[in-house]
């Protein structure tokens, strides 16, 4: 890649991340197959311990079936969202306790709100809702446990900025050169 | 309609179950979070039931849950947020009953 090219990459990059909000406001239009197997597809290539990819996906667009997720999900506040993405983890995937597979599933909803903001879509990830029961309303297999919903859909809100903390307040050691 | 209106109440109920189950490993906030969504479904129910007219008051607080729940706020500043409620409610009370 050349020097120009990568300038503009992460240009684009820090761009996409600093301009992603949490929206929950979306207007009633559907959002289409194509753009949510983008989101999936983005979000199989993120990084997992040694390469074991521990999640599955379950793409909800049917209404009957979104609103009876959202009964069950305290944390969807707002309206009903146009398409929801139940992030799962794959336990039959999981080595030892399996909790650092909770970070490749952070990454993997990372690389989906990303993606959705980059489509022009709004994007918010749910974690107050009864995995157990959303399980059993979607007949999934014992070994698939949701642990995360993103709910997708056309933004029709632009969230002000969240304070952030500065740089100089999250680094607290630089061991640089000597 | 009326199937509708039954399925408000089944999702009433079954929101207060939810998050009465999120509230063992949830935030402690979102225990006062959770109830003020149930407030906000709660004053909707004229619209579901028929005989209850809309009470003004209740719609004007459900506007104000609504438009704040989610606004950026530490513990502190939603603890005065439901004081500030409940002092517009003890006003409502004192209006409704002792007027």
């Amino acid at each position: 890649m050349t020097c120009e090219k990568q300038i503009v990459l992460h240009e684009v990059l820090l761009k996409t991340i600093e301009e992603r909000r949490s929206v929950r406001r979306y207007a009633q239009e559907p959002v289409s197959l194509d753009d949510l197997n983008l989101l999936v597809d983005a979000a199989r290539w993120a990084p997992s311990g040694g390469n074991l990819q521990p999640w599955k996906f379950v793409i909800v667009t049917n209404k009957k079936m979104l609103e009876a997720i959202k009964m069950m999900s305290p944390g969807i506040i707002r309206n009903l969202p146009p398409a929801l993405i139940v992030l799962c983890h794959d336990e039959g995937r999981m080595v030892g306790g399996g909790e650092t597979q909770l970070l490749d599933m952070g990454a993997a909803m990372q690389n989906i709100l990303l993606m959705a903001h980059a489509l022009g879509l709004g994007a918010c990830p749910i974690a107050s809702f009864d995995s157990e029961s959303l399980a059993e309303l979607m007949d999934l297999p014992g070994e698939i446990k949701p642990v995360l919903l993103i709910c997708v859909g056309k933004p029709v809100e632009k969230p002000d900025p969240p304070l952030k903390l500065a740089i100089e307040d999250v680094v607290i050691k630089v061991f640089g050169e000597r | 309609m009326e199937e509708k209106n039954q399925e408000y109440l089944f999702e009433i109920a079954c929101f207060l179950v939810y998050g009465a189950k999120g509230c063992f490993r949830e935030p402690k906030a979102y225990g006062p979070l959770r109830l003020l969504q149930a407030f906000s479904m709660v004053a909707e129910l004229p619209k579901h039931v028929s005989g209850l007219s809309e009470d003004e008051f209740l719609s004007k607080m459900k506007k104000e849950i609504d438009e704040n729940i989610l606004r950026e706020m530490n513990d502190e500043q939603f603890e005065q947020f439901v004081s500030k409620l409940s002092l517009e409610i003890a006003k409502e009370i004192k209006n409704r009953k002792l007027r």
